[in-house]
């Protein structure tokens, strides 16, 4: 069976997240143990886990401590957060799973059944690796994209262009790769906002550092410097030079 | 107008069976005399003649005939007079009493004294003199530090300052004697007696309707006790509130209340003023035969007090009536001997009154020039104590008394006065709804029932107004009407101009404060972290099905939050708000981590006293900081002590744990990080504060167990800084 460690350093969180995940009527096995980054480590030694939920703010330190020191990692893990923008940034970069405190129970229950998916999948440390990487502050950023087949870690520098296709987005990078992943172009446009990307019409996120020029033919489009060209939308025109202006 | 009596009783409240037992176990005479005397006290709220009686036998029993007594005993004397209303015997014996004054008095004694020697000033109307009478006690009492006198001396000088038309600093005393009542032992009547004042005080501004909210809520607080003397008064006052808006029925049935409770009391005056009041009623319905049974039984209940105000009262009112009555010369005769009992005790506002009946009376009899003198009279009397509110009755009067001289220039003109100072009533009105309005959402669910209640009042007031001067003017009213509209016009855009003005004002101060806040932002701000684990709490609390557990805790910890969001951007704010902040505050942690540790918050109580000012939720990231990183919940018998204490010219603030302590917290990064933030916070705000007030304030931190290097020590020092640092 399927074994949940729940990790929170209050006592009444802990008890009732596991409660609340055994009230779900999945077939697991809910552990609540672990209130410090040291009873953590320990938890997760003594009950070898299958998925771990890990409360990121405890009184001697953190929950990425926690994944730090452990050995081998091959368990999923989903963040628990009251509030810590910084941290959930890098979660998301990661393309790691977490929860905000109050929990939904919904968002749990998601949460928890998409681990147990992931569970039986082939586990890649690449994300936590990029998950340590991207908790250092100043630091040129690296996302996580999923596919179907396997995990790429990009620098953020080494995208050009992200393009809709319905739920799906396509990463044109600096290599010449095309990636396909299941998520859709405003997730992309949400989490990299902030960086140097902009959303030059419905279906296309460019990295303003790759446009090359623009073209006035046919009602006006990018060209980026691989040689691509993207269609610039009329009214995001005058927003866009003034970026460009910018740079 | 008079407040209640200042009440002297040191300790707390006794019932009467409890003082007759310690009478009969007294060892000593003086032991023994001090219940008497508390007796006597008692009996001056429930039974006057039982007072009396006590009063007589301290007088006789020769046991007492030492000077070890005289003072005390002339003190109770003095309350009986004021009790019974007889402000002469009151003034002379407070008098007699200065001449004994002595080293051998005790402070209590003289601070009481110099409350009765301010109450005799009040009489006198000196409220100047009064003020400062009482302050002299004020300082006596910061060295007694007694939070019933406390909350008296407040009470007295909220009312001296009524008086002198301060409305502001009369309400801040006001609620100063507020605060001070809810901390005694004795909450009830002496916390009843403060928000009545502050009825007197609101309504003396005119602010009818919060007066009889205020009045309602006092009256609740005594409901089931046998303070007869108060319940009397405050039912009247209301009565009397109910009575100047019309609301006949209301008015009729809180007079026959307090009635009641006077007829137990047996106290003449007020039995007399009850009676007075309810043949009011009935001139106001027009039944002029009860109102004139009501009227002589009053009388015949007053003539046996020394009370001349009440007196006057009595024939002020018959003097009405029989003018109502068509009978001008035995009216006029009342008015003139109700004038007599006026003067002899200088009361200019009943003078007033009764100069405005007298004009009404002579125009009656068609004398218009002398007529014309005494209304004018009135309104010069009135508007020399700033008393505008009844103004325009005479206005109107002296507008009726021209048009039947068929001067219709002037009765024009004196019209136009009248609607002038009747819609300064109506402006009056509206910055009360505003005053209301703010009142509501300050207290209680209860009191804002009654001030829904007392808004009903209000529109059927204005409503009353408004038909009443409907009525009067229409004849008039047709021919000018033009000229009104254009008058009324010109008011409009005045008052338009004149908010406009203070609109614009308010904007500056707005940007002013705005520049102000965006200097505090460093100001402690609640760690979102904590806001966000405390719901998360709350919802394990309601999954666990203990709803009064989650209730509790949610009350809590929006109280906390409803504390900050008030008072975080705030330079200062009261050492009392801050306690209780800290107190939401660590209950809600202690909740989080289901009680295991204990905390204790220890405050001089000389700071509470003095109203101390500190900067808000200074000590906030450091107790966090005990909690969290401190790890006091994993620690044995985990605790937690703020203390405020003082150290000369400064304000010493410690907080004690004896959690894990800094060394072994300083291994972990985070909470390293999380403390020197703290620190970093505190020590720019004292810097800030050093800077202004040229202080040499500090932020120290040690260990609490110097060998083990566990616990912490914090230590901030800032200058002392107090609400009313002139006084």
């Amino acid at each position: 069976m399927i074994k949940v460690l729940v990790i929170d350093d209050e006592n009444k969180t802990r008890e009732f997240i596991a409660k609340l995940i055994r009230s779900f009527g999945l077939e697991l096995e809910v552990i609540a143990q672990g209130e410090s980054v040291e009873t953590a480590l320990e938890a997760i030694e003594s009950n070898q886990p299958n998925i771990v939920l890990l409360d990121i703010q405890m009184p001697d330190g953190t929950g990425f401590d926690v994944l730090k020191r452990t050995p081998s990692k091959n368990f999923e893990v989903i963040f628990i957060t009251a509030h810590q923008e910084f941290a959930i940034k890098a979660i998301k970069f990661s393309a790691l799973d977490y929860i905000l405190k109050p929990v939904d129970p919904e968002e749990l229950r998601d949460a928890i059944e998409h681990a147990i998916q992931a569970v039986s999948e082939k586990k890649d440390i690449k994300q936590f690796d990029t998950l340590q990487h991207n908790l250092v502050p100043h630091q040129k950023k690296k996302l996580v994209l999923k596919t179907q087949e396997s995990v790429f870690v990009v620098e953020l520098d080494d995208i050009i262009r992200c393009e809709a296709d319905k739920n799906y987005t396509f990463f044109f990078l600096t290599s010449g790769k095309k990636i396909l992943v299941s998520k859709t172009l405003k997730d992309f446009e949400t989490l990299l906002s902030g960086s140097h990307f902009f959303r030059i019409q419905q279906s296309h996120l460019v990295n303003i550092n790759f446009v090359d020029r623009y073209d006035k033919t046919e009602g006006g489009s990018v060209i980026m410097k691989d040689g691509a060209a993207v269609p610039l939308s009329p009214a995001k025109k005058d927003l866009f030079f003034k970026i460009l202006e910018n740079l | 107008m008079f407040i209640g009596f200042p009440n002297t009783i040191f300790s707390q409240q006794r019932t009467e069976i409890e003082i007759k037992n310690n009478i009969n176990k007294s060892k000593t005479n003086s032991e023994k005399f001090q219940f008497e005397v508390e007796l006597g006290k008692f009996y001056l709220t429930t039974n006057f003649t039982k007072a009396n009686t006590i009063l007589d036998q301290l007088k006789k029993n020769k046991a007492y005939n030492t000077s070890k007594f005289t003072f005390k005993r002339m003190l109770f004397e003095i309350q009986c007079a004021h009790a019974v209303k007889d402000f002469v015997r009151f003034n002379q014996l407070t008098e007699k009493a200065k001449g004994q004054l002595n080293g051998s008095i005790s402070e209590k004694e003289k601070f009481d004294w110099l409350i009765f020697y301010g109450v005799s000033k009040q009489i006198k109307l000196d409220y100047s003199g009064a003020v400062s009478v009482h302050f002299q006690a004020l300082k006596i009492n910061q060295r007694l530090r007694n939070h019933i006198q406390s909350s008296e001396i407040n009470r007295m000088i909220a009312w001296d300052y009524t008086n002198l038309n301060k409305k502001d600093s009369a309400l801040y005393y006001s609620n100063r004697s507020i605060v001070f009542a809810r901390k005694t032992n004795s909450k009830s009547s002496i916390l009843a007696e403060c928000i009545n004042t502050q009825a007197l005080i609101y309504k003396y501004f005119n602010q009818i309707e919060i007066g009889i909210a205020k009045n309602m809520l006092a009256i609740e607080i005594i409901a089931n006790t046998t303070d007869y003397e108060k319940l009397s008064r405050y039912n009247r006052e209301i009565g009397l509130s109910q009575l100047d808006i019309k609301n006949w029925g209301e008015a009729e049935a809180y007079f026959k209340k307090s009635l009641s409770f006077a007829n137990q009391l047996e106290d003449q005056t007020q039995i007399g003023l009850a009676l007075i009041h309810l043949a009011a009623v009935e001139l106001g319905k027009k039944n002029l035969k009860q109102a004139k049974v009501f009227a002589f039984q009053a009388e015949a209940a007053l003539i046996t007090t020394q009370n001349s105000e009440a007196i006057g009262d009595i024939d002020n009112f018959i003097g009405i009536l029989f003018s109502e009555l068509k009978e001008y010369k035995q009216a006029a005769s009342r008015l003139n001997k109700a004038l007599v009992n006026y003067e002899s005790i200088g009361n200019r506002n009943k003078i007033a009154l009764v100069y405005h009946h007298v004009g009404k009376v002579l125009l009656e009899q068609g004398k218009y020039n002398e007529a014309e003198n005494f209304l004018n009279r009135s309104i010069n009397m009135r508007k020399e104590m700033k008393q505008i509110v009844s103004i325009h009755e005479s206005y109107k009067v002296l507008s009726d008394l021209f048009l039947r001289k068929g001067n219709i220039q002037n009765a024009f003109q004196y019209l136009n006065y009248y609607v002038l100072y009747l819609d300064s009533n109506n402006l009056l009105q509206s910055t009360r709804s505003i005053a209301e309005i703010n009142e509501t959402f300050k207290t209680q669910d209860q009191l804002r029932t009654i001030n829904l209640q007392s808004d009903s009042i209000k529109s059927a007031r204005e409503k009353q107004e408004l038909t009443n001067s409907k009525l009067e003017n229409t004849q008039l009213r047709n021919t000018y009407q033009l000229i009104t509209i254009v008058f009324i016009l010109f008011i409009v855009i005045a008052a338009g101009l004149i908010l406009k003005n203070y609109w614009n004002r308010n904007k500056l101060l707005q940007l002013q404060k705005e520049s102000e806040m965006s200097q505090t932002l460093l100001r402690s701000q609640m760690n979102p972290h904590f806001i966000f684990n405390a719901m998360s709490v709350i919802q394990s609390y309601i999954y666990d099905n203990d709803p009064s557990k989650s209730s509790k805790f949610l009350v809590n910890f929006s109280r906390l939050m409803r504390l900050i969001l008030e008072n975080s951007s705030k330079e200062f704010i009261t050492l009392e708000t801050e306690i209780e902040i800290l107190q939401k505050y660590l209950t809600t942690q202690k909740l989080r981590f289901e009680d295991r540790f204990a905390f204790e918050i220890v405050v001089d109580p000389l700071l509470s006293e003095i109203e101390t000012l500190i900067p808000p939720m200074i000590t906030q990231p450091f107790i966090e900081n005990s909690i969290e990183h401190g790890q006091l919940h994993t620690v044995d018998n985990g605790f937690i002590e703020v203390k405020f204490t003082r150290d000369e010219e400064m304000l010493q603030i410690t907080i004690i744990d004896n959690g894990i302590g800094r060394k072994i917290a300083g291994t972990s990064k985070k909470s390293k990080e999380h403390h020197s933030m703290a620190m970093k916070i505190t020590e720019e705000r004292i810097s800030i504060i050093n800077k202004k007030y040229t202080s040499s304030g500090f932020l120290h931190i040690t260990d609490f167990n110097k060998e083990k290097e566990t616990g912490t020590v914090v230590d901030i020092k800032i200058p002392l800084k107090f609400k009313d640092q002139n006084s």
